[in-house]
């Protein structure tokens, strides 16, 4: 496949940055999908959201990403917010993962 | 595609329509950068253009932000795709052109409207232009049919296997919430088999889905002997399988590897 199939977006405001993304989440681009969200989260920020409303894809290869973010922004100290709306496919795969545990996951 | 044009071909400048089907195929989103927009037969209404917003061309301009629009796609709906050359001709005001065209699509096989519209719009000319023309017509399967994909154990197989899965539960009338647990459960279990049950030399993976009365059966099978999990959290995957499904088991056969999965539909 020469499209990608998930796309990374992020708009920063001073210190806080927020990133959407949407599409489909999968084996074939998780590694894509990760090293975009890092290029995005700058090291001077001090708060960062990640919108999952526009994911139509996402399973446990997926939520490895998540996990691994919220590691590595809690050493980098920058504050971490999810967003997945109720009914959401992101939402009912954060919440069996149980992402939720980890860090605050907000539906809008 | 417009950065590749701009990049590689400075100067250069091309029309694209894109059409982009949903996979249960009730639906399909286009983008226009200076193309004519799609003539679309529905129902027994005559056909009409798609009001789809025309972007500028590819390669020309700053470049601008792109337009989608989406519109519904009943069964038996026939889309007309086309280049330029098939509607401009010398001599004769576009908007005919355009009039005439919308008169000659209707709703039939796309085969017969594709000989029909070259007919009427061509006949026997020899056109300046080169056209292309592209007839789409959604077909369903009007009775029910099992699923059986056969695809090579790699990751770009998922996508793949999604589509299918997702065509197939849009034709057994699931519900989104259903569609989302089967799709994410056949997800992992796929994902699983990608990852585990074959070595350098690769494999096949076959998923077979089948409906009795309102429970779905779904079989993810492998020829190959799954590995022990690497890494942290690989667990979840089986949580989540277990979660979405209201039977789940791992059955390891000598030849290979069978997920089995059962999702009862509400009605």
């Amino acid at each position: 496949m020469i499209d990608p199939t998930a796309f990374v977006t992020a708009t920063a405001d001073g210190d806080n940055v927020s990133v959407v993304i949407s599409g489909e989440i999968d084996l074939a681009n998780a590694e894509q999908v990760e090293a975009d969200i890092a290029a995005v989260i700058l090291n001077h920020c001090k708060k960062a959201s990640v919108d999952l409303s526009d994911v139509t894809y996402i399973d446990s290869i997926g939520m490895r990403i998540f996990f691994n973010l919220v590691a590595r922004l809690r050493t980098a100290q920058i504050e971490l917010k999810v967003i997945a709306p109720q009914r959401s496919p992101a939402r009912r795969i954060v919440e069996i993962a149980g992402l939720t545990s980890v860090v605050t996951v907000e539906p809008a | 595609m417009d950065r590749k044009l701009r990049h590689f071909e400075r100067g250069e400048m091309a029309t694209v329509l894109l059409a982009v089907f949903e996979a249960s195929l009730s639906s399909v989103t286009f983008s226009a950068a200076g193309h004519p927009v799609p003539v679309m037969v529905e129902g027994d209404a005559p056909a009409c253009f798609v009001d789809v917003p025309i972007d500028p061309p590819l390669g020309v301009g700053p470049p601008p932000r792109r337009r989608a629009t989406t519109v519904a796609l009943e069964p038996d709906t026939v889309l007309c795709l086309y280049t330029d050359g098939l509607v401009e001709r010398r001599g004769i005001s576009l908007d005919d052109r355009f009039d005439l065209l919308c008169e000659s699509v209707v709703r039939d096989a796309p085969e017969g409207v594709c000989a029909k519209v070259m007919s009427d719009l061509i006949g026997v000319e020899y056109p300046k232009d080169d056209v292309s023309l592209l007839v789409v017509r959604r077909t369903d399967a009007e009775t029910y049919y099992p699923l059986e994909i056969h695809v090579p154990a790699q990751p770009s197989s998922l996508r793949e296997i999604r589509a299918a899965l997702r065509r197939w539960l849009a034709s057994i009338d699931a519900r989104e919430e259903e569609v989302h647990d089967i799709v994410v459960a056949v997800g992992e279990a796929t994902a699983n088999a990608v990852e585990h049950a074959y070595g350098a030399a690769g494999g096949t993976v076959v998923v077979r889905a089948e409906l009795q009365s309102d429970d779905v059966f779904i079989r993810i099978s492998d020829m190959g002997r799954w590995r022990a999990p690497r890494g942290v959290g690989r667990g979840r995957g089986t949580l989540i399988m277990e979660t979405t499904s209201d039977e789940f088991r791992i059955e390891h056969r000598i030849d290979g590897t069978d997920v089995f999965l059962r999702h009862h539909l509400q009605r």
